[in-house]
Order: C-alpha cells, then sequence, then structure tokens
C-alpha cells in the first residue's frame, strides 16, 4: 500500500514536472498577451511613456474607421478565394493522386513539399507577375492570351496573392497521408456494393477524411483570416486599399501609426470574430466519424 | 524511516553560510566606494584590476550597425574569436577594439559593450520597444517616423548637451528641424549627410542629345517637371524595354508625390473652420494635377516603369539591370558605388561617367526641393543623465573625434590592401562635422566627378523650411499619411476611376483617421509656424515667395 502510494505520488510529480514548463509556456506566450491584449485594448499606450486608461474610445475609433471594414471585406473576400482554391481543390487532387501508383505518389508528395519554403516562394511569386518580365505573362503569351497587370489590377490582385497558396500551402500532404490510412477493405466492400469510383469518393473517401478536413479547415480559416506575410511582402496592400487584410491594418495602426491601444482594439474584434467562425464551423462540420 | 537528522545543517555551518550572504552585497560596486575625485587616465592606469573594474560604472552600449564592431561568432581554428579576426586581417574589427580601449581609456568611468542589435529591418521598432522595456535598449539607435516616436517618449531630451556642443550648427538643418519638439531638441544628425536625387544614365542622356547647360549629358540644372516628364517620355523606348523611370507607385520615390513635393505642396494645412488643427489639402489644384500627371505618365506616356510591388531594392535594381534611366534615391549612394562598385553597369561603363545625381525637379518659380539631411540618432531615455552625456560623447568621437579619424584610416588601410575604392572619400564628401585632422590624402575633387562634387556643394547650400513639430503642432502619423498617399496614387494609376472622387475619398478618410485632433492652443502655434514659413521662403526663394506662396497663403492656410 505504501508503494503504491509512493508511486502514485511520483507518478503526480512527474505529471507536474513535465507539464509544467508547458503551462507556463502557454500562460506567458499564449494566454498572458491575451489577457495584456484587454487591457491595451482600453489605453493609449506608448512605447516608453506611461499608457492613459480611455474607456472603449479606441473601439469607437475602429468602428467609426472606414478602413476596419474595408480590411474585413478583403480578408472575408481572401479568405473564401483561400479556402476555395487551396482548402477544397487539394482534397480532389489527393483523391485522384491515390488512384496513381505509389511511386507517382510518392514523387507528387516531395514535389507538394518542396516549395513550402514560404517567404522565399512568396518573393520568387512576386517575380513572376511582374508585367513584361514574370513567369506568368509569359505563359499568357505563349498561350495568346492577353497579358494582365496581376499585382498591379484592383480586380486580379487578390487572386494573384492567393494563388501561390496553391503551390506554397501543403494541405494536400495531410490529405495523402489521411487518404493512405483508409482500410483498403472499405472500398473493396464497395465495390462488391457496385459502388463505382463517385460513389466510393462519396460513401469511403470522404467519411474517412472528414475529421482532416474539419481540422484543415478550422486552421484554414485561422490562417486565411490573419493573412499578413503574402499582401505585406507582395502589394503592401495595394492597388489602393484591394489587398489590405485586417492584420495588416493592426500592423499599420501599431509600428506605423504608433497607435497600439487602437491596433490591439481591432485585434480583439478580429479574435471575436474568429472564434464566431469556428464555433459555427465546428456545429456544421463534425469531426468524429461516428456523427 | 530514516534519522532526520542526516538532512539537518550543522549549525555552526549554517550560521557561516548566511553571514557569508549577508556580506556578498557588499563585494558589490557601490559608489561609497568610488573615488571623489574623477580619475584622470593616467591615475586609472595605475589601479588595480579589481579598482579599474570597479570604477568603471558608467555602461555604453553601442550597437553594432552603427559604430560598434563584433568580434567573429566562433574561433574556428585560431582559439579565440580575436586571433580569427587578426588571422583573417579584419583591420575593421580589429580597429573598433582598439577604439573601445581608446575610448575607455580617455574616459576611465565609461565601459562600452558593443551589442547586436538590427536597426534596418522591419522588426525594428517592436525589438527596440522590447528593449527599452526590458533596459536593455542600445544607448542610440536611429530615430525613425519623427515626430510620432518623440511622442512616444522614444528618446532622451538633448536640449541640454547640444547646447554646449560646439558643432551643433554644422548639422544639416533638415535633420535639426526634424528632431526638435516643440523648442527641445532629440535627436543628433548622423554622419551621412545627403538629399533625395534623381539617379540618372549619362550615356542614355548623351545618346539623346539631351544635355544640360554645360554641354553635359543630363537634364537641365534648374529643371522643373515639364522636363522631367518630357525627358522620362524621350528616354523611353518600348523596343528595347527601356523606361523613362523606375519607382514604386505611391511613396518618395513615386510620380505623384514627386510632383507635389516639387511644387513645394504641403499634405495638409490648417483647417479654417477650427474643428481639426489640420485638413488634407485637396483643394489645392496642384494637388489633382499631381494625380493626373501619375496617371498620364503611367498610364498613357508608359514612361514610368511602376507596380504596387516594388519596394527600393526593386526600382534601383531596374536601374542597375539597364531598364531604367531614372530613378530617385539618396545622394550618398552613388557617391559610394562609384568607389566601391567602379564597373557595376558593365566593363565599358565606368560609374562615374555613366551615372550622374541631380536634386528633384523644382518649381518654375525657382523652389527646389532639395532638403538637406542625414540619418537622425536618438537616445535611449531611460539612460542616467552620466550614460547619456558619455553615449553622446562617443558618437562625437565617432562622428568627427579620435575614434572617426582612426576607422576611417583603417578602412583606407583595409582597401588599399584590396585594391579596392576607399569609403574614407564617400564619409569626408558626406560628413556634416569637421574631423579634428585632416585624414585625406587628396581633394575629394581629384576623386569625384565633377557633377557630384557641385550637388553636395548645393546641399550644403541649402535649406530647409520649418516644421509645425518645432512649434508644439502635432503631426499626423507620417507612414500613415504615406500610406494614405500611396493608396491615392495607386489607385489612379492603375483604375479608370474619377480623380476628383478619389481625392475627396481620400480626404474624408484622411481627415477622419489621421487629422481628427485639435489642440485648444493651436491657433497661435499655426500662426507662429506659418510666420516662419513666410519668412523662410521670403529669405531664400523670395520668387517663390511673391508668385506662388503668397497666394497659396492666403487662398489655403486660414487659421481660425
Amino acid at each position: 500500500m505504501a508503494s503504491l502510494s509512493a508511486g502514485s505520488r511520483y507518478r503526480d510529480v512527474a505529471a507536474w514536472a513535465f507539464t509544467v514548463p508547458g503551462l507556463l509556456f502557454q500562460f506567458f506566450f499564449g494566454w498572458f498577451p491575451i489577457l495584456i491584449a484587454f487591457v491595451v485594448g482600453f489605453q493609449r499606450y506608448y512605447f516608453v511613456n506611461p499608457p492613459e486608461f480611455i474607456g472603449w474610445q479606441n473601439f469607437l475609433d475602429v468602428f467609426s474607421d472606414e478602413l476596419t471594414w474595408t480590411s474585413f471585406r478583403n480578408t472575408f473576400y481572401f479568405a473564401a478565394l483561400s479556402i476555395g482554391l487551396t482548402f477544397l481543390i487539394p482534397i480532389f487532387i489527393s483523391i485522384l493522386l491515390m488512384e496513381m501508383s505509389s511511386r507517382t505518389i510518392r514523387w507528387m508528395m516531395v514535389l507538394w513539399f518542396i516549395p513550402v519554403a514560404s517567404t522565399a516562394g512568396i518573393v520568387i511569386w512576386k517575380y513572376m507577375y511582374q508585367f513584361d518580365m514574370g513567369l506568368m505573362n509569359h505563359i499568357m503569351r505563349l498561350l495568346h492570351l492577353p497579358e494582365q497587370r496581376w499585382l498591379d489590377d484592383p480586380t486580379l490582385a487578390m487572386f494573384s496573392l492567393v494563388l501561390p497558396g496553391l503551390i506554397l500551402y501543403g494541405p494536400g500532404l495531410m490529405y495523402i497521408a489521411a487518404l493512405q490510412s483508409v482500410p483498403e477493405e472499405l472500398y473493396e466492400a464497395a465495390e462488391l456494393e457496385g459502388a463505382g469510383f463517385f460513389k466510393k469518393i462519396q460513401t469511403v473517401t470522404l467519411p474517412r477524411l472528414r475529421p482532416v478536413i474539419a481540422m484543415m479547415l478550422i486552421f484554414s480559416v485561422i490562417g486565411a483570416m490573419q493573412a499578413f506575410e503574402l499582401p505585406f511582402i507582395m502589394t503592401g496592400g495595394g492597388p489602393g486599399y484591394a489587398t489590405t487584410t485586417v492584420v495588416m491594418q493592426v500592423y499599420n495602426m501599431a509600428f506605423n501609426a504608433y497607435n497600439l491601444g487602437k491596433a490591439t482594439a481591432l485585434a480583439i474584434l478580429l479574435f471575436f470574430i474568429i472564434m464566431a467562425m469556428i464555433m459555427v464551423q465546428r456545429r456544421v462540420v463534425r469531426e468524429n466519424l461516428d456523427d | 524511516m530514516r534519522p532526520s537528522t542526516a538532512r539537518r545543517v550543522p549549525p555552526p555551518v549554517l550560521s557561516a553560510t548566511l553571514l557569508l550572504a549577508s556580506l556578498l552585497p557588499g563585494c558589490g560596486r557601490t559608489e561609497a566606494d568610488l573615488p571623489t575625485k574623477p580619475l584622470t587616465p593616467a591615475e586609472y592606469y595605475i589601479k588595480s584590476d579589481m579598482e579599474k573594474f570597479r570604477y568603471k560604472n558608467i555602461t555604453v552600449r553601442v550597437p553594432g550597425s552603427w559604430g560598434g564592431v563584433l568580434l567573429p561568432e566562433d574561433a574556428g581554428p585560431w582559439g579565440a574569436p580575436i586571433w580569427k579576426a587578426v588571422h583573417w586581417g579584419d583591420v575593421t574589427t580589429i580597429m573598433g577594439l582598439y577604439n573601445q580601449a581608446l575610448f575607455e581609456l580617455q574616459h576611465p568611468r565609461v565601459k562600452l559593450e558593443y551589442i547586436q542589435f538590427d536597426m534596418w529591418s522591419d522588426n525594428f521598432k517592436s525589438a527596440l520597444a522590447v528593449a527599452l522595456k526590458a533596459k536593455r535598449a542600445p544607448a542610440y539607435y536611429i530615430a525613425r517616423d519623427l515626430p510620432q516616436t518623440i511622442e512616444q517618449g522614444l528618446y532622451a531630451d538633448l536640449t541640454p548637451l547640444m547646447k554646449k556642443w560646439d558643432q551643433y550648427e554644422l548639422q544639416p538643418e533638415g535633420s535639426r528641424r526634424e528632431g526638435t519638439y516643440n523648442g527641445r531638441i532629440y535627436t543628433l544628425a548622423g554622419n551621412e549627410l545627403g538629399a533625395t536625387i534623381i539617379k540618372f544614365r549619362k550615356d542614355w542622356f548623351r545618346e539623346a542629345g539631351i544635355l544640360n547647360e554645360r554641354g553635359e549629358p543630363g537634364p537641365p540644372l534648374n529643371w522643373t517637371w515639364d522636363d522631367f516628364r518630357r525627358i522620362a517620355k524621350r528616354l523611353t523606348d518600348p523596343a528595347r524595354k527601356r523606361y523613362g523611370y523606375a519607382a514604386a507607385i505611391g511613396g518618395f520615390s513615386s510620380v505623384g508625390y514627386l510632383y507635389y513635393v516639387s511644387s513645394g505642396l504641403d499634405t495638409y494645412v490648417p483647417d479654417p473652420t477650427g474643428k481639426r488643427t489640420w485638413v488634407f489639402n485637396d483643394k489645392d489644384p496642384e494637388m489633382l494635377r499631381s494625380l493626373e500627371i501619375a496617371r498620364e505618365m503611367v498610364a498613357r506616356d508608359r514612361s514610368v516603369l511602376t507596380s504596387v510591388s516594388y519596394g527600393w531594392t526593386q526600382w534601383h535594381s531596374e536601374f542597375d539591370a539597364s531598364r531604367a534611366a531614372m530613378i530617385a534615391g539618396f545622394s550618398p549612394h552613388p557617391a559610394r558605388e562609384f568607389l566601391e562598385s567602379p564597373y557595376k553597369l558593365g566593363k565599358d561603363k565606368p560609374y562615374g561617367e555613366t551615372v550622374g545625381m541631380v536634386p528633384l525637379p523644382g518649381h518654375p518659380s525657382g523652389y527646389t526641393p532639395l532638403r538637406p539631411v542625414t540619418n537622425p540618432i536618438g537616445f535611449d531615455p531611460t539612460l542616467k543623465p552620466e550614460e547619456l552625456e558619455a553615449a553622446f560623447e562617443w558618437c562625437k568621437s565617432w562622428f568627427y573625434g579620435d575614434v572617426f579619424v582612426n576607422r576611417v584610416r583603417a578602412a583606407a588601410d583595409e582597401a588599399r590592401a584590396k585594391n579596392r575604392g576607399s569609403s574614407l572619400y564617400v564619409e569626408m564628401l558626406c560628413l556634416p562635422y569637421k574631423p579634428k585632422v585632416n585624414v585625406l590624402d587628396k581633394p575629394l575633387e581629384e576623386v569625384f566627378p565633377p557633377d557630384y562634387m557641385d550637388f553636395y556643394r548645393r546641399v550644403r547650400e541649402s535649406h530647409a523650411p520649418p516644421l509645425p513639430r518645432e512649434f508644439g503642432l502635432r503631426e499626423p502619423p507620417t507612414n500613415e499619411m504615406e500610406r494614405a498617399l500611396k493608396a491615392m496614387y495607386s489607385e489612379a494609376c492603375t483604375s479608370n476611376v474619377d480623380l476628383r472622387d478619389l481625392l475627396r475619398r481620400t480626404a474624408a478618410l484622411i481627415n477622419n483617421n489621421l487629422l481628427n485632433y485639435r489642440n485648444p492652443q493651436d491657433s497661435e502655434r499655426l500662426r507662429r509656424w506659418l510666420d516662419a514659413r513666410t519668412r523662410f521662403f521670403k529669405r531664400w526663394f523670395p520668387r517663390y515667395h511673391d508668385t506662388v506662396w503668397q497666394p497659396r497663403l492666403a487662398a489655403y492656410y486660414r487659421v481660425p
């Protein structure tokens, strides 16, 4: 009995010993900044001088700022394009890839993975979009299609930003990995039931992918709603404000306008909007295979 | 159960430990232990190691990218980083250590710490904010985004130090004005004096027969915006993919921005209703004209190579790749490239014969937007007075004192050994201050092309107009204002929107977001600022004052 209790105590201590560093890390770098944000959002905050409490003023400023709504519109547009292009298409490509030989699958996985070195990739895309020397217009000329001012056309700029994500962002790897774990017997059973290619996708593949899709969708929505590097590096938010996203707006308010309070208020607004979206999404797209 | 006495510490040991612990703080450096009379270098030199160590109680953290040198990170096969620097022939680093020792000898209480602190990346502002809060910031750093960063409390007040500095007046006027806020001085001018320029291809000007009054290839000496547009169009050759001008689509190098700078136009003017301090200057027809010009040159003439994705590097790359005849830049760069990369445009194209520089186009009335500036330096506001003074002394030595003389000599020696052009001449060309000794082995006229020397003569003779901040007037955030202008110009150049409507929208946005404030004393301050500006224009640009400024003042600068 005594040794059992000592063992149990040891396990408790060990459990805490392993958990506490992670908890502390999570507290100081995850929860604490969120708590602080809720304080700074109500302050006129200075880098060095002491902050002043100003109540809801930062939030009122955020709501009355036309750029807030422009940036939210752009962000939703970016998210829709991004999820449509870089989230859904890879699902179908992965399913089709599974029909190929395992050697082809391996090569495709390698090719899909290589360009994930994203910042370098983004910079290269900037040159690819160049009007008279870029690869994209070279391809357009080869196809006898009109040249485009990819990043400089307000109607095309957002699409041009999302396009690299199709290659740079690699959810396809996740889908392929998940698909490889689907038991072959399920397909064989479906075939015995007379299911064709599309029926098998509908009844076996997509349901088995659902947990991964649900998880990846959450990541995609969060990622798209926090889009920053792509527009920051490639367009600086232009032309006009056509590609200014909410996080860019937060960055500009904080480090260009030195208005940390207003920037934080906008970040808090974005936080609640993403939370709401995720909650709705979790109700609509169930992660559990059995639901 | 094991006896508990096994873990008990014997009382004598415990007492001794506690006693020792209570004595330990006394071993630290305390002010009381230090000599009351400041030690001379000679007195300091004969002290023991421990006394020297304790006497040095003023620390100046010198950033590696601006004055400090850092030893190699690893020793390699040489045993110690310093030996690696020696055996590599890293003269600059060794001279940096020498200068550290010399300065510390001259100022016995001061300890210099060379630290790594990047000032040129996008992360600088956030890194600095964190470093200041953590009391780990460098003693001085580049002062960006003035005057907002002064309002943020990012810099120490240098007024008392400046008042007793013998070279204060040598700082470029533009830099002095930038760092002055409501009569107090917060920044020190750095060492790279220059102005915004148009860098141009002399060989293409020669080919096109575009010569200035002296018969040299280049734009007229007092060129105007019309000249700029005509030349850009003429040098554009679609077949050879050559453009007259390359720039970002908005921002300081963009066509529209250059136009309104050339016209002496202000982005914001006093709000005549008194509701705010400022309103966006959309009523002045020149602002609309700047949009029209931008659209005409980019979309109609197609003489400008531009994109929203262009930054400083891209438009400079277009120039270096022989795709643009002109670009905007900062005057020390061509001078540096002339010495350090004399054949960067091709073996048959010596830099000085191929690349020229001129001031921005001016106004037909004679107004020239040639504003001499340097990178301003601000000091950590949390420094103690003696630390601030020591950091200031170090900067002076680094800019033009003993440290300066040593480091430029080291650079010259290194360049000679490597058979490269010495940066010493550029340092001297762009130095606003007077070094203690002459370090040049020949006059600068024998080094640089005449047009470079002529440009610098004009820079040194030029003046900068008074800024609102000097009179206690709050200015809108510079970067955000530039962002709004960039958005406006990029929209004008990339879409077919009605320009008047665009101007109205921009005005509404800027007025509501960036200019929605007013201080009760602003009317008085505005009047004082406008009086100072009027005096400035009358003194330095009399024709512009009579023909442009006075009508503008009456029409758009009404103070309630």
